[in-house]
């Protein structure tokens, strides 16, 4: 026994283990496409692990290949499917500004708008992963059903969702054994470098999956009070900026934390752009939040990150 | 004759189950689906891994489906209706079905994949938490009848049913029932979120149609045996004894069904817990409680 077992890996536990080292994506039910994760399992637990985007775009342009800024937009924007509004939006405030464009309160109303309703399917997009992920099919449909429906939706037909919302809210409230799944998984203290968005709210509250669930659902409810007391929403179209030359930068709140592109613009085409995200930022905590946890554990953890891998840039 | 009728009954239960799941899952009532998806399971590729364990990744779903019949098999339909009336038909359910563990395990370890391996591991940390809870309300349900076999069993509820005389077995091993047959919240072996299928992941073609059919024969062959324990068997007003048994059957499948829907898959650790903890002073308790009222009331 002692010769079988002399050169193995030893757990925390003092046991020697063959360690395997597993793969989970890019293509896993319990995680977004795209996104691949590497387990190093002693068992069923985790001894190390890292994540990687294998669909995150590369940030700055070509050298000496001008884009023209409508394309730009939309290169952009399509680039980022899970927040292609943000996105999108991100773009046009940077090449405006660029362009030397006053604000207008009317299109900034309209575009805030845009992007809360964003936020609201992004949050409820996250909540079906989730749910999948747990296991747990009623969350699964009822939050993708409402997903479908807000992306759907014009303002009116958003306020009269707002009941269901709420009901979605208290539900999972009530929910057994929700909270001793998510409780304490995934802590990430509120003095961590490189947080931002939920997951940096959340960890002014007590910082684990819990905290990320209830910070997404009040962030859908204050965004529906937005929607209600704002208008109709308007989704990001570049205003018109002739040949406008200059450097312009930008910082939207997308669902997922703060990104920010900073961008030369010439005679009507991007020069040249800088990207930074948050879930660039994201994607390297996932080590630090799956070591020594249990499988179920650290994938919930990372799950709880809402990680889109397009949003990570290399 | 009556093990003809009885494999019937099971087919139809569980074909009628699989009706329900499809009903849940995809919001569609389709009576063919079973036997349609049964049929494309035959007509597609059966895989198998690089470097299997040959002879468990081919046991694995065919020994799930025995075990699962063979429980059935001491189970009554109505008081003649019965395959085998052992005179330890209680003890005997309990030992057929300890070998649900030995097929995931080999289901596990065959094909040699990290998901299915784990799975596979998993079920017997999950075993450890709910066998007692399994175990210790079928004593109970034994002590009101002072006999193990299952016949007689539904013959001491003829007055009151179990669920009523001693409610909490009845909850007690309504849940160890479904963490035994691995369905939602207790679904760690095959949890799709985590280990992508894990016993069944490198299951293919006429394999996994063999594995679905067993887990789906498995979770009825519990209900039965609810049924039998706690819900009277047979009895009831109007309707022929073997409909009665059918139909509580079939609505504590559903209801197993559908209580997993409901709720997230539950965390390894605080299923051993609270199963050892909590789950084991109560099953206790309920023996007290039932050892007292035998005593006292005639």
């Amino acid at each position: 026994m002692i010769e079988v077992t002399k050169d193995l890996p030893r757990s925390a536990d003092g046991l020697a283990m063959d360690w395997m080292e597993v793969p989970f994506g890019p293509v896993f039910p319990g995680l977004p496409g795209g996104l691949k994760l590497t387990l190093t399992l002693d068992g069923d637990g985790v001894t190390e692990g890292q994540a990687t985007s294998l669909v995150g775009m590369i940030n700055e342009s070509e050298e000496g290949k001008e884009i023209d800024a409508e394309t730009f937009i939309e290169r952009l924007a399509s680039a980022m499917p899970l927040a292609s509004v943000s996105y999108r939006l991100l773009a046009c405030l940077a090449i405006e500004r660029a362009a030397g464009l006053e604000n207008d309160s009317a299109t900034d109303q309209a575009r805030a708008v845009a992007l809360e309703c964003e936020r609201i399917a992004s949050h409820l997009g996250w909540l079906a992963q989730t749910g999948r992920q747990l296991g747990f099919a009623w969350l699964t449909d009822r939050a993708a059903t409402l997903q479908l429906e807000i992306r759907r939706a014009s303002g009116k037909r958003l306020l009269e969702l707002t009941p269901a919302l709420h009901a979605l809210a208290a539900r999972l409230g009530r929910t057994p054994l929700l909270k001793s799944r998510l409780k304490g998984i995934g802590i990430l203290p509120s003095g961590t470098a490189g947080l931002s968005g939920p997951v940096a709210r959340a960890a002014d509250d007590a910082g684990d999956a819990w905290a990320r669930l209830w910070q997404r659902l009040d962030e859908i409810i204050t965004s529906l009070d937005y929607i209600k007391a704002t208008g109709e929403p308007g989704l990001p179209v570049l205003r018109n900026i002739g040949r406008g030359s200059g450097t312009g930068e930008a910082t939207v709140e997308t669902p997922r934390g703060e990104a920010q592109l900073s961008l030369i613009l010439e005679h009507g085409q991007v020069k040249s752009y800088r990207l930074d995200t948050a879930c660039s930022h994201h994607i390297g905590l996932v080590a630090k939040l799956v070591e020594g946890r249990e499988l179920g554990d650290a994938l919930v953890a990372v799950g709880s990150l809402d990680l889109s891998p397009w949003e990570v840039i290399s | 004759m009556n093990f003809v009728i009885v494999l019937l009954a099971l087919l139809g239960s569980v074909w009628l189950l699989a009706v329900v799941e499809g009903w849940t899952t995809t919001g569609r009532l389709r009576p063919a689906a079973p036997l349609l998806s049964g049929l494309a399971h035959l007509g597609r590729e059966s895989i198998v891994p690089r470097t299997p364990d040959r002879v468990f990744f081919e046991t694995a779903p065919v020994l799930l489906l025995i075990v699962a019949v063979l429980g059935a098999a001491v189970l009554p339909l109505a008081p003649t209706l019965v395959i085998a009336d052992l005179a330890t038909g209680a003890l005997f359910i309990n030992a057929a079905l300890a070998y649900v563990l030995v097929a995931l395990i080999m289901a596990g370890w065959g094909p040699n994949g990290a998901y299915a391996m784990i799975g596979g591991w998993r079920f017997l940390g999950q075993l450890i938490a709910y066998a007692m809870l399994i175990v210790m309300p079928i004593t109970a349900v034994a002590m009101r009848a002072e006999s193990l076999v299952t016949t007689v069993i539904v013959g001491s509820q003829d007055g009151l049913w179990n669920i009523v005389y001693q409610p909490l077995g009845f909850v007690l091993f309504f849940i160890a029932a479904m963490a035994l047959a691995f369905r939602a919240p207790f679904d760690l072996p095959t949890a799709p979120g985590e280990l992508g299928g894990g016993v069944d992941a490198e299951y293919t073609g006429v394999r996994l149609g063999v594995l679905r059919l067993a887990r789906l024969t498995l979770v009825i062959t519990l209900a039965s045996a609810t049924t039998v324990f706690y819900l009277g068997g047979w009895h009831g007003p109007l309707l022929p004894p073997w409909a009665w048994s059918l139909i509580k059957t079939l609505a504590v499948a559903v209801s197993m069904l559908l209580a997993g829907r409901y709720l997230p898959r539950i965390r390894e650790a605080d299923l051993m817990r609270w199963c050892w903890t909590l789950g084991i002073p109560l099953a206790l308790l309920n023996i007290i409680v039932v050892g007292l009222l035998v005593l006292v009331v005639p």
